[in-house]
């Protein structure tokens, strides 16, 4: 301990000496007297709130419903509402096996009017 | 471990001076206060609300039961003040002059440059110098670990001095 630290005991000290002399004599606190009922109290009380609680937890299974109507499923048919969609046009040709060569009764289509180029084109094109 | 009635009443009886200076201490020198804290503590003692651990010895528990009581009651009446008093009357309740009076210069000058420092240093300080408890006693009372316990005293304790030799100059 230094110097500085015993100078700081003594003023504590000193202090400490004239906080004692103004202590206020001891006395115990009035105790609360205890309700010999206060703990039974307390335990219906939180009982009550518990079975509060759980009644309004549980749904409530005397609500009214509408009667269930059966439906015999033999006479039952079902479509989906979007079957429409699965119609696309020329789905038919989907289904069939194509053919191999020119169909019956196809006649090709003269073309009218063409530049000379693509004439020439054409007649190179034609097997001799 | 409990302790029989008997012997806390002769404990309390038996402290009663250093826990009454530490309630002052804790209410910042405000006696009427410290008195009701005191007041209170004890009860919470007697009646069971407060439990003596074995790891602490009963001036320590004591001292940390008041030091709760005291925080608990600085809450309720700062509520309080807040929710009754309109804002032009509420006052610092620490700022009365009669409350820091003290029989000498010494004692006067101490308590106000005590009034100076933040809370913690100013209870460690109070509990090593005043009390003679040890820092680690000490940092049993606050609920606070030894080495936070030693830096408030060692800065406490210098700005302590610093504060006394400016006033010594002046």
């Amino acid at each position: 301990m230094n110097d500085d630290d015993r100078e700081l005991r003594e003023m504590f000290a000193r202090l400490r000496r004239e906080d004692h002399a103004h202590v206020p004599p001891f006395r115990l606190p009035a105790a609360h007297p205890v309700s010999p009922w206060a703990m039974p109290m307390k335990v219906a009380a939180a009982a009550a709130v518990i079975l509060v609680a759980v009644v309004l937890a549980i749904p409530d299974s005397g609500q009214r419903r509408p009667p269930v109507q059966l439906v015999d499923l033999g006479d039952a048919a079902w479509h989906s509402p979007t079957d429409f969609l699965l119609s696309t046009p020329g789905r038919e040709l989907l289904r069939t096996m194509p053919t191999i060569g020119s169909p019956r009764g196809w006649t090709p289509i003269e073309p009218q009017g063409l530049s000379p180029a693509s004439e020439s084109i054409r007649t190179r094109r034609k097997p001799s | 471990m409990g302790i029989a009635r008997a012997s806390v009443e002769a404990e309390l009886e038996r402290n009663h001076a250093d826990c009454f200076a530490w309630a002052m201490a804790c209410c910042g020198r405000d006696r009427n206060e410290a008195e009701d804290v005191l007041q209170a503590s004890y009860l919470k003692v007697l009646d069971g609300r407060a439990v003596f651990g074995s790891r602490s010895n009963v001036k320590t528990w004591l001292f940390g039961v008041i030091r709760r009581t005291a925080a608990e009651h600085r809450r309720w009446r700062a509520l309080r003040r807040l929710r009754f008093t309109p804002l032009a009357e509420r006052a610092d309740p620490s700022a009365d002059p009669a409350a820091m009076l003290a029989e000498s210069d010494s004692s006067a000058r101490l308590i106000s440059t005590l009034a100076t420092l933040p809370e913690r240093q100013r209870q460690v300080m109070h509990l090593v110098f005043y009390q003679d408890l040890t820092i680690a006693q000490a940092a049993e009372v606050l609920g606070i670990s030894l080495g936070t316990a030693r830096t408030h005293y060692e800065r406490g304790k210098q700005r302590l001095r610093e504060l006394l030799k400016l006033e010594d100059v002046r």
